[in-house]
């Protein structure tokens, strides 16, 4: 025998191959097929029918009818980034204002981890007043006045929890269904993979972001996951080109692009037929998508062409990059037919360790900062009867805690409340939720959740049954798997939110 | 040849057996009346032994038959244990069903069944003690015979047995093809009628007893001596007593267990049992604080919007409540579907073409079709419309806004019948178009945003049968006219 370990392996492979005989060629053959055949006759009563999302390779984006009928087209999703205090807006606690200043009783501190406190923080009670509003008698604090004229079309859920208590890992459970970095696709990718997109001449997903910053989950927060890249979201700017390098360089002609792009497709195709790649034609479809947007994104994104009267109501100024003007953006883009239009609006994140970030200062200022354009969003949307068939969601990543922030131990200059997981409140109009309505309940203090908690599965579920699909058949086979937004928990349309 | 001499003296064992049957009946005499109880919930602790062993000594018995070279198994201990365990199994059994008010034919067959695997076993143990059995053949088969009898007695009483604590179909429920049968008959609501005609009793107050109650409480298995399947039991009550006061919600047991907090003991339905939702919740009360009739429609005894909206959820929400998917055979219906496009493909085919991705299907479910021509604007007009008009029956979905369209279409519109939405936004047409809409009576939406409009419009608004939304802002239409058209 030879010491070179290339002849003892092939030394071996031979035996192995000798030791295989014509019955075991003969037996393999038939118990393998019969298997296959076992397995394709038992898949109609055993496996679950899957829904066909296929469409021609040269439009991936093409509208797909729903399962079933749903309520809402579209959504208009507005994310606080940072976590709105829910204690300082919907949750109304009395209980809390008379225990403000007194030290958090203990059986609130076991066993649970906190962002930022340590030692045992002083309760916190909120910072404004609140009142009954509306034929619902809704309670909301003073800090959104305009909001307020639509609160019997709000539906509020005031018992939603995470499982997450840092920024980024809660704003991509809220967004992607899973804490981790690229570990799942994101809703509105989901949403235009299932049901593509009316106007072939916008993405079917598009992304607005104000206040400053990029939220602290970064792109993966649209990012598409293990669906073709085709359906992530399209992050747009309300300040110059609303896509950047869309315009075309200084000297090249319409005419020019376009034989460029016909040259470069024909390259792409043929590479894609030579190895198969889905996100070759992926590429080339963007590249078209590009192409048309240059004529028709500029239009949609072009705020000058509103009112002086809806600037006014709106509070926007065409060329600056606010929530306000976002507001207006989404509004034209819904009626543009894009799909997902999803906000983001950084600077929620109230501590209290500056003044920014003080409930009574930085905090107040940004509820300013949101209150009118909503309410004129939801107005607009009204007016045009768009708002029954358009979800509107409001909400951040968690709760802040009934408890004051002391980080490091320390009385801090400001008022502020660390993150808190255990309860947090989202609220959703339209697309067929039901109105005037208050669903979940904290307790005293609003710390824990004492009746109907809804975990994000659970909201994620509903609005994709709002839009047409049970949320088991929204499904994407992928590493052997149908891959799904809700996962394996158990998950419950939550069927009292819906009219 | 010797005879096998036996291990253990015969007397002391059937000492035993009978010994323990009667010290816990005897639990029944004594001056202790928690004892039995207590004695009777042992029944699970104890009736796992025999059903292992007799199968474990019917599995012996078997290999021996089949392979004899091993000489006869050793079975006897097994065998005594398993006769003592059944006695003592259906002695438990005994006590608990007097202790937990456990009756029904269900309970009553498994009390027999226990009793009969009990006579059984001991029958089989006497034959297989007998003095005799290694000699007489007759003796060795009539064995046999009664073991495998035991054995499958056993069955059957184990089987009701457990049907008692999980529910009948908890064997089957997630098998494929039970599916569809366990979920239909509960679904049996009257869909087709407006939700005002529906019986309180039977279509509301029945179908949520049966969803949420009836796995423990019902003819067949009355957990507390309650059943709550006719109406006949339901107004008898169990054994804490009747189960409502009519017209008192808050003083009747039946609300009063419902509203327990989850880790109360009482609390009905037990947690980790599924719950019933708070519109149900309120659909019961407001059924005993009208008097808990037996009939009277939801109109008649005067439920609000909000409990109307309850009721007319409920066939969808118990559908839902599998957060499992549940396969529903629907194949008829998807063929009717299909044979409904299938009239008209030809139009819609070409419709398609002449606008791609304007015109689609509704869902996947439905043969209406939804038309978006807002995104062509004004490259769509009167004539591109009339094109349409093939498809007028179809058309659920019209979406307008922005395009070319005018009063010249008017008549077009008119007979798109099948309209539940119209979108006209920002379009040229008047007042002549709104009227000849007046017959478009499925139309729920209509936004006519934008339009010129005026007051003369108001009259055939206000006459849409159906509508739920109207659009009327930035009109030429007055205020007050317009506020009178769109109050809730």
């Amino acid at each position: 025998m030879s010491s070179d370990p290339h002849a003892l392996l092939r030394e071996l492979e031979r035996d192995r191959l000798t030791a295989v005989t014509r019955r075991h060629f003969l037996r393999d053959c038939a118990t393998g097929l019969g298997a296959l055949a076992l397995g394709s006759l038992a898949t109609p009563a055993f496996g679950a029918r899957r829904l066909d999302f296929t469409r021609p390779p040269s439009s991936p984006l093409a509208a797909l009818p729903p399962q079933f009928t749903g309520k809402a087209k579209r959504v208009i999703y507005l994310h606080m980034a940072g976590a709105p205090s829910q204690l300082e807006l919907f949750d109304h606690k009395p209980d809390l204002k008379r225990l403000d200043g007194k030290d958090c009783p203990a059986s609130f501190l076991e066993g649970k981890r906190f962002a930022f406190i340590s030692g045992v923080p002083k309760m916190l009670g909120p910072q404004f007043p609140f009142h009954r509003a509306g034929k619902s008698g809704t309670w909301i604090s003073d800090r959104l006045p305009e909001l307020e004229r639509h609160i019997d079309d709000l539906c509020l859920v005031k018992s939603m929890r995470t499982d997450q208590f840092n920024h980024a890992p809660a704003q991509l459970m809220v967004h992607t269904g899973s804490p981790r970095l690229g570990g799942g696709a994101s809703l509105g990718s989901w949403v235009v993979y299932g049901l593509g997109t009316e106007n072939q001449n916008l993405p079917g997903f598009i992304v607005l972001v104000s206040g400053g910053k990029t939220p602290d989950g970064g792109k993966s927060l649209w990012g598409s996951g293990f669906l073709p890249s085709v359906y992530q979201g399209v992050q747009c700017r309300a300040k110059g080109d609303p896509v950047l390098y869309l315009s075309n360089p200084e000297g090249v002609t319409r005419d020019l692009r376009r034989r460029v792009l016909d040259t470069l497709d024909e390259v792409n195709r043929r590479h894609h037929a030579e190895i198969g790649d889905p996100e070759i034609l992926t590429r080339v479809s963007q590249y078209e998508m590009a192409f048309r947007m240059q004529m028709n994104a500029s239009d949609a994104m072009d705020l000058s062409r509103e009112s002086a009267d809806t600037h006014a109501r709106y509070g926007t100024q065409p060329g600056k990059e606010s929530f306000a003007n976002n507001c207006l953006l989404a509004r034209r883009l819904a009626e543009r037919g894009v799909r997902f239009i999803q906000l983001y609006d950084w600077g929620w994140d109230s501590h209290g360790v500056s003044k920014d970030t003080a409930l009574n200062d930085g905090f107040a200022a940004k509820c300013l900062e949101i209150d009118r354009p909503i309410a004129a969003l939801i107005d607009d949307l009204k007016a045009r009867g768009l708002l029954d068939e358009t979800l509107v969601i409001w909400g951040g990543e968690f709760g802040r805690t009934p408890m004051r922030e002391n980080r490091a131990g320390v009385e801090m200059p400001f008022a502020g409340r660390d993150h808190h997981p255990g309860a947090f409140t989202v609220w959703m109009c339209g697309g067929g939720v039901r109105p005037g309505f208050s669903y979940g309940e904290t307790d005293e203090v609003g710390f824990e959740i004492v009746k109907n908690p809804v975990e994000l599965r659970d909201f994620h579920a509903t609005v994709i049954h709002q839009l047409g699909f049970d949320h088991h058949k929204l499904s994407f086979p992928f590493q052997g798997l149908d891959q799904k937004m809700t996962g394996v928990k158990p998950t419950r349309v939550i069927d009292e939110l819906i009219t | 040849m010797s005879r096998p001499s036996s291990e253990i003296p015969s007397s002391p064992w059937w000492t035993l057996v009978a010994v323990l049957p009667a010290v816990l009946l005897g639990a029944l005499a004594a001056p202790w009346p928690w004892l039995p109880a207590a004695l009777g919930r042992l029944h699970p602790v104890v009736l796992h032994f025999p059903i292992a062993l007799v199968l474990v000594v019917a599995l012996l018995e078997t290999i021996a038959f089949v392979a004899p070279r091993h000489g006869p198994p050793r079975v006897r201990l097994l065998l005594f244990l398993a006769a003592a365990g059944a006695v003592t199994a259906s002695a438990c059994g005994y006590l608990l069903m007097r202790g937990d008010a456990v009756e029904g034919a269900l309970a009553d067959r498994h009390l027999r069944g226990g009793l009969a695997v009990s006579v059984l076993a001991c029958l089989t143990l006497a034959l297989r003690l007998s003095r005799d059995f290694a000699f007489r053949t007759g003796l060795r088969r009539a064995y046999r015979i009664l073991l495998a009898a035991t054995c499958a007695v056993l069955m059957f009483a184990a089987h009701d047995g457990a049907s008692l604590t999980h529910g009948e179909d908890y064997l089957t429920e997630h098998l494929p093809w039970r599916q569809d049968q366990a979920k239909l008959p509960a679904l049996a609501f009257p869909v087709q009628q407006p939700v005002g005609n529906w019986e309180m009793y039977t279509d509301v107050v029945a179908p949520i007893l049966s969803q949420r109650c009836a796995s423990c409480h019902s003819g067949r298995q009355a957990k507390g001596k309650l059943a709550l399947d006719t109406w006949e039991a339901l107004s008898r009550g169990g054994t804490t007593g009747p189960l409502f006061v009519a017209g008192r919600p808050d003083a009747s047991l039946l609300v009063q267990r419902l509203e327990l907090p989850l880790s109360h003991k009482e609390r009905m339905p037990p947690k980790r049992k599924p719950q019933p939702a708070e519109g149900e919740l309120a659909l019961l009360r407001a059924w005993i604080k009208a008097g808990a009739p037996r009939t009277g429609t939801l109109a008649t005894l005067g439920l609000d919007a909000a409990l109307l909206r309850s009721a007319e959820s409920l066939p969808r929400a118990f559908a839902a409540q599998e957060s499992e998917p549940v396969e529903v055979d629907d194949t008829a219906w998807r063929q009717a579907v299909a044979a409904r496009r299938q009239t008209f493909a030809p139009a819609l085919a070409s419709a398609q073409a002449r606008w791609p991705g304007m015109i689609e299907f509704e869902s996947r479910d439905s043969a209406d079709v939804r038309v978006n021509a807002s995104l062509l604007g004004p490259q769509f007009g009167d004539a591109d419309l009339a094109a349409l008009a093939p498809l007028r029956e179809q058309i659920t979905w019209l979406d307008l806004s922005g395009t070319a369209v005018t009063d010249q279409s008017a008549r077009t519109l008119g007979s798109f019948k099948a309209l539940r939405l119209l979108r006209l936004n920002e379009t040229k047409i008047t007042d002549d178009t709104v009227e000849a809409l007046s017959g478009l009576v499925q139309l729920e939406t209509l936004s006519l945003f934008r339009t010129p409009i005026t007051d003369a419009a108001a009259r055939t608004l206000a006459s849409l049968p159906r509508i739920k939304t109207l659009s009327v802002a930035e009109t030429p239409m007055t205020e007050t006219t317009r506020r009178g058209l769109t109050r809730p």
